[in-house]
């Protein structure tokens, strides 16, 4: 009889050995993360035929397996993924959203309020130096704020940058082991068992993988993995492949996969995370703070610049921001203003210099035409200089210098001037005859102009040279050829173009001086007929401009006689006021009843007074007075950054003017160059609540709202969603748990079983033990 | 579906739930100790924006309070300045009626001329108070002392250096009030009616219009007589202290033994020898006096015609002769006055006040007055009292000027405190809608604590008890 019995016996001792230790292993691993619990293979082995009998032949384990679901095991790799990542941003927000410190004392919005609440205090006293102070103050608080506030996110930036690199060397270490897992489980399981704890080492690696990159991996048939993200091969048959990540200095991170040149777009784990807070989130916020910052420069610039210190017009200013050569030839002033470097836009419009006479102060107001497309940096040195008194060039930085000569000083408010007929066009002392039609003039080459003067009769020539096209003559081309000739002044003349209509006036004044127009082929071009004549006065009418202009656009009212005759005498004499294009919109009574230095009212808050004297609407006197709500709308103040409030252009670098910090007497809180005026304050605060096209059409304390409202809600829908994500990881964790986890009692019910089992197998061989004795004693 | 538990199902579940309660406990913990339920934008952040929305409505609230505390200070110095000016003013008015008594003497005079002389100059201070290092008074000219006294054509007058701007505060949304009163709508408002003229010389407005402002003297001066009186009577002093203008007849009546100028009255030819025969004042209907020389008078009588000429000056140093046919006559001088005087009416040389209606300020009024009254011309009384009782209309006009001024400015102030009381109401609600979005409910806090508190508790015993029950309890 072969030994079935011990064989039988052996086996199910091994057997249950095997399952023993088995359970052992269970037990000891219970709490190893990410262990599945293995369980024994036990199959009966087939069958011995015995004397014609099918014997059972005992029982043997087969396998050892790991209860594994591998669907939910991948869901969970790719949850942890989501996870991890949201985690990271979530860190990542709040630090910045701590950085903001609202709402609370020391945010932005207070800081603002706090500005602007300073600039309401000066505005009854502008001229306190007290106040004065504290709201440069403010201004700096503010200016300082931002600055903290954008170094704070720049660093934050950084660090999040950096964090990538250090990351990126775990993800190497963890691509290098699951390569070398693979090569193990590759070889243990070529020799026919599965490499259950190596299987489970693999699958943790890959989740801890996950945590940091989003990836996908897949199994082949060899049992190797192959792991990618998205769409680079980090783990392959054979080796890893070593992630490396460059921060540039602005803080572009650009992470490659081995020698590859194409970068990796790393979208989830917790690289992914740091990924989108230095490469969008913080960005986003920078830029967001820097329009903020240049929407406030430029808006409170145009504000301010405009405006005059309470010391008055300015001796001389320097910009503060640098013409650029940007086509490089070494001349600054051949950059159109559109294309010379300047951060601030200069727009078309124009701009408007007063000139003021510190001995009498009377001031005459130049226009300056600007197209920033057509005018260049010289052309508008040209024209500054062009105006009497006033010197203007670029200093060894490309900044502009305005400098005015001795006893003379400018600006550029809007302000009203209080005698606006500097030319005596309108009942002046002197003799004026001016042109019946406006500009261009049909002339010819060669028209002449045959005039009596006070001290003699003369004639002038008009040669085309003199002229851009002398058939569409310009009044001020016709006024210089005139003055040009030496003659004129001799005889006691002169020339002058004013609101595009062409003035010939004598020299002196009085009731004495008159001229006389002779003859001439120019005479019809101007609408004069021979032998009209021209007289002086004694009392030159003086028209005195009062009130404050309450418009919102720039015009200009012209002052036209509907009669010739004497202020306050001539019954119906009447005063014609034109709009600026040309209609009749008032019709002021200067006749007999009329009381000379009563003020009339004008549109939009002027007033104007006339002395005693006479008026000709037959000699076509006539005064514009220009009505100016902005002196400044083609910015280009802003954009060289004259007289400014803050310098800097964003808000890394924005900070109060230096003039202005060490004399707050520099901040221009006047309007009109009085001591106590308010009206450029005023304008200043203002622009707090005005709507900046740059921001979207928002205010700027709307804009920074919806920037921190904007985080908010970012960082709370990012704080739900992870809060879903890890409900929805805990239910797979606990799925997983429920096919892989170890149940401890069930093992120990296992352990009593498998002991038994052994107790019964050895007690079997025990027995058969003593039937091999008892035949033994047989023999 | 089948469940599968495991231990380490439990610890994580017991594990989890702890953490978790424990968090919730520490929110509430943080709630307390800070007493904000809304410590970043993100715990709310629907409240974060309006709460942030509402912080820049509280920012204009304070702007608007700000500015109109700044402001009040300076309405309620004007204000007292202006009571001031208004009582000295009475003062004045009061001493000048006083000077209308007809039974007051030169003496007397020139003691109320004297108050007044003070008066003005307190006026003056007022005029230009000062509040820190800024005149009250001046416009937007502030830096420099708005009223000073000049002499204008050699006469003290007081001219304004300030401006007429107005110094506008915001002080609430769209509402601007003007902290300041320029000096000239208090003291000096130009309300420019035309020229009148006190005085007996006859002058009368022309046609063509005047300019300038103040008062001042027309001075009518006799040049010279022409014409012979007939009867070996001479002009005595070739008419050098005549002051007739024109022409007059000259009636010397022997039978009656008088001399009669024009239809004045008639004049005793004194007898010959006597003292003063030499000089013979006539003065006909108007005043204006012929002086004749009577010592080569033949007894006869005679009609003749004597002409005076003259000429006129508005400042008392250029003269313009007189053209008597000139209804129109243009005077200036070198301020920029332009006067036309119809001189047709002209009959004797003397001095007229003319005023430029509604263009005399209060200063100027006063100094009137004291000219006046202290007649350093020595005109008779009947002149000095018409023109003294002229300048009380125009001193009115001022002092109605000053009341509408000073009520101006009382009304801005109430307009502040009523704005003011507006704001802090808005404050409070401001504020208390903020405090609903940002600031916690202690009472329901604490409550919530107390019960993530007693939660927490519960979770850790009966973990404790759930995590101890496995098969080796009861395992050998």
């Amino acid at each position: 009889m072969p030994n079935v019995g011990l064989n039988i016996g052996l086996k199910a001792l091994l057997t249950a050995q095997t399952a023993l230790d088995n359970v052992g292993h269970n037990i000891s691993n219970a709490s190893t993360p990410g262990y599945s619990r293995q369980h024994v293979l036990i199959s009966a082995d087939p069958a011995i035929t015995i004397r014609g009998l099918a014997i059972g032949n005992g029982v043997s384990a087969q396998q050892i397996l790991r209860t594994v679901d591998s669907l939910v095991q991948r869901r969970l790799v790719q949850q942890q993924g989501s996870i991890s990542q949201l985690n990271q941003r979530l860190t990542g927000m709040s630090q910045v959203e701590s950085l903001f410190a609202e709402p609370g004392d020391n945010g932005l919005n207070n800081l603002m309020q706090g500005f602007y609440t300073s600039l309401s205090s000066l505005s009854s006293s502008p001229d306190d130096l007290v106040q004065r102070t504290g709201a440069v103050q403010a201004a700096q608080s503010l200016t300082g704020r931002l600055n903290e506030l954008t170094s704070s996110l720049s660093s934050a930036r950084k660090d999040n940058a950096s964090q990538v690199a250090a990351q990126i060397s775990q993800v190497n270490t963890l691509t290098t082991q699951i390569s070398k897992l693979n090569q193990q489980i590759a070889a243990f399981e070529g020799g026919g068992a599965p490499a259950n704890d190596l299987r489970d080492q693999r699958d943790e690696a890959l989740k801890s993988l996950s945590q940091l990159v989003n990836i996908s991996n897949s199994e082949g048939p060899d049992g190797y993995v192959t792991v990618l993200t998205n769409g680079a091969l980090l783990v392959g048959k054979t080796k890893a492949y070593m992630l490396n990540a460059k921060v540039a200095f602005d803080g572009t991170v650009t992470i490659k996969a081995g020698s590859s040149t194409k970068p990796v777009d790393v979208t989830g784990g917790s690289i992914g995370g740091l990924m989108h807070l230095s490469q969008s989130f913080v960005p986003d916020l920078l830029s967001r703070l820097n329009a903020l910052a240049h929407s406030l420069i430029g808006a409170s610039n145009h504000a301010h610049s405009t405006g005059l210190p309470s010391s008055g017009p300015f001796q001389s200013i320097t910009g503060s921001m640098s013409v650029v050569d940007q086509n490089s030839n070494g001349d600054l002033g051949d950059e159109l203003l559109s294309k010379a470097g300047l951060p601030f836009d200069v727009q078309n419009g124009a701009l408007y210099v007063n000139m003021t006479d510190r001995s009498n102060s009377t001031f005459t107001s130049t226009r300056i035409d600007i197209d920033p497309a057509a005018t260049t940096v010289r052309d508008l040195l040209t024209s500054l200089n062009a105006i009497p008194h006033l010197n203007a060039g670029l200093d060894s930085n490309g900044r502009l210098q305005i400098t005015a000569n001795n006893g003379y000083g400018f600006d550029f408010s809007s302000r009203i001037n209080p005698h606006p007929d500097t030319e005596g066009t309108l009942g002046g002392g002197a003799a004026s005859l001016g042109s019946a039609g406006s500009e261009p003039f049909s002339l010819a080459n060669g028209d002449t102009l045959t005039l009596g003067g006070p001290a003699g009769t003369f004639n002038i020539t008009l040669d085309q040279t003199q002229f851009g096209d002398i058939t569409k003559a310009k009044a001020s081309e016709v006024a210089a050829a005139i003055n040009s000739d030496p003659a004129t002044a001799t005889s006691g003349m002169r020339a002058v173009a004013q609101d595009g209509h062409l003035f010939l006036q004598s020299l002196t004044t009085g009731s004495a001086t008159s001229f006389s127009v002779n003859g001439g082929t120019a005479l019809g071009a101007f609408g004069w007929s021979a032998g009209t004549t021209a007289t002086g006065q004694d009392n030159a009418v003086g028209a005195t401009l009062s009130g404050v202009y309450t418009g919102s656009t720039n015009t200009s009212y012209t002052l036209v006689p509907s009669m010739d005759g004497e202020i306050g005498t001539t019954p119906g004499l009447t005063m014609d006021v034109l709009d600026a294009t040309g209609l009749r919109v008032a019709s002021l009574d200067v006749g007999s009843g009329y009381q000379p230095g009563t003020p009339l009212a004008l549109p939009s808050g002027l007033s104007i007074s006339f002395g005693v004297g006479s008026i000709s609407a037959t000699n076509n006197d006539r005064l514009s007075i220009d009505a100016l709500a902005d002196s400044d709308t083609a910015h280009v103040l802003v954009a060289l950054g004259v007289n400014s409030l803050f310098s800097g252009t964003d808000a890394a670098d924005i900070s109060v003017n230096q003039s202005i910090l060490t004399d707050p007497r520099n901040l221009a809180a006047s309007g009109t160059g009085a001591t106590s005026d308010n009206t450029a304050l005023r304008a200043l605060m203002n622009t707090r609540d005005a709507p900046s096209a740059a921001l979207g059409g928002v205010s700027t304390g709307e804009y920074y709202g919806n920037i921190v409202g904007g985080l908010g809600f970012e960082i709370d829908s990012t704080q739900n969603a992870s809060q879903v994500e890890q409900t929805l990881l805990d239910s797979l964790q606990s799925t997983r748990d429920q096919t892989s986890g170890v149940n401890m009692d069930e093992e120990l019910v296992n352990m009593l079983r498998f002991q038994q089992t052994y107790t019964a197998a050895s007690r079997y061989i025990t027995a058969v033990n003593s039937t091999n004795d008892d035949l033994m004693r047989m023999i | 579906m089948n469940i599968r538990p495991t231990q380490n199902a439990n610890f994580d579940l017991v594990r989890s739930g702890l953490n978790l309660n424990l968090a919730k406990l520490i929110t509430a913990q943080e709630q307390v100790s800070s007493g904000k339920k809304l410590l970043r934008p993100s715990d709310n952040p629907v409240a974060a924006a309006t709460v942030l929305a509402l912080q820049r409505q509280l920012g204009d609230v304070s702007r608007y309070s700000q500015a109109i505390d700044t402001a009040r200070p300076l309405l309620e110095q004007g204000m007292s300045a202006l009571n001031e000016a208004s009582t000295i003013m009475t003062e004045a008015r009061g001493l000048a009626v006083q000077g209308l008594n007809g039974t007051l003497n030169s003496a007397d005079r020139q003691a109320l001329a004297q108050n007044l002389r003070l008066l003005k100059s307190r006026l003056l201070e007022v005029a230009n108070t000062k509040l820190g290092d800024h005149y009250i008074f001046g416009g937007t000219e502030t830096k420099n002392m708005p009223f000073s006294e000049q002499a204008v054509n050699g006469q003290p007058r007081v001219l304004y250096n300030g401006d007429g701007a107005s110094r506008a505060v915001a002080v609430g949304p769209g509402v601007d009030l003007a902290v300041n009163i320029p000096g000239t709508e208090a003291f000096g408002r130009l309300e420019s009616s035309g020229v009148s003229f006190v005085g007996s010389s006859g002058a009368a407005n022309g046609t063509s219009a005047d300019a300038g402002t103040g008062y001042g003297y027309l001075t009518i001066r006799h040049d010279a007589t022409s014409g012979t009186p007939g009867s070996g009577v001479a002009l005595a002093g070739s008419g050098a202290s005549d002051t007739l203008i024109g022409d007059r007849a000259l009636t010397i009546d022997s039978a009656a033994g008088t001399v009669r100028l024009g239809s004045g009255t008639a004049v005793t030819i004194p007898a010959a020898g006597s003292a003063g025969i030499a000089d013979v004042s006539v003065t006909d209907e108007n005043g204006a006096v012929v002086h004749l020389d009577f010592t080569n008078y033949d007894g006869t009588d005679s009609s003749s015609t004597l002409s005076g000429s003259g000429s006129a000056s508005i400042d008392g140093t250029n003269f313009t002769a007189l053209d008597l046919s000139n209804g129109d006559m243009k005077l200036t001088d070198s301020n920029g006055t332009v006067l036309h005087v119809d001189a047709r009416g002209i009959v004797k040389a003397t001095t007229d006040l003319y005023s430029f209606g509604g263009a005399v300020n209060a200063f100027d009024e006063i100094q009137g007055m004291i000219d006046d009254l202290s007649n350093t011309s020595g005109l008779d009384s009947a002149t000095m009292n018409a023109r003294l009782s002229s300048r009380l209309g125009e001193f009115d006009r001022n002092f109605d000027n000053l009341q509408i001024a000073l009520g101006t400015l009382g009304s801005r102030s109430q307009r502040m405190d009523s704005g003011k009381s507006q704001l802090d109401t808005l404050s409070i609600n401001l504020q208390g809608l903020v405090s609903d979005n940002q600031d916690v409910d202690l009472a329901s806090v604490v409550l919530d604590m107390n019960k993530a508190q007693q939660t927490l508790q519960v979770a850790q015993a009966t973990g404790a008890k759930l995590l101890q029950n496995t098969l080796l309890n009861y395992l050998g």
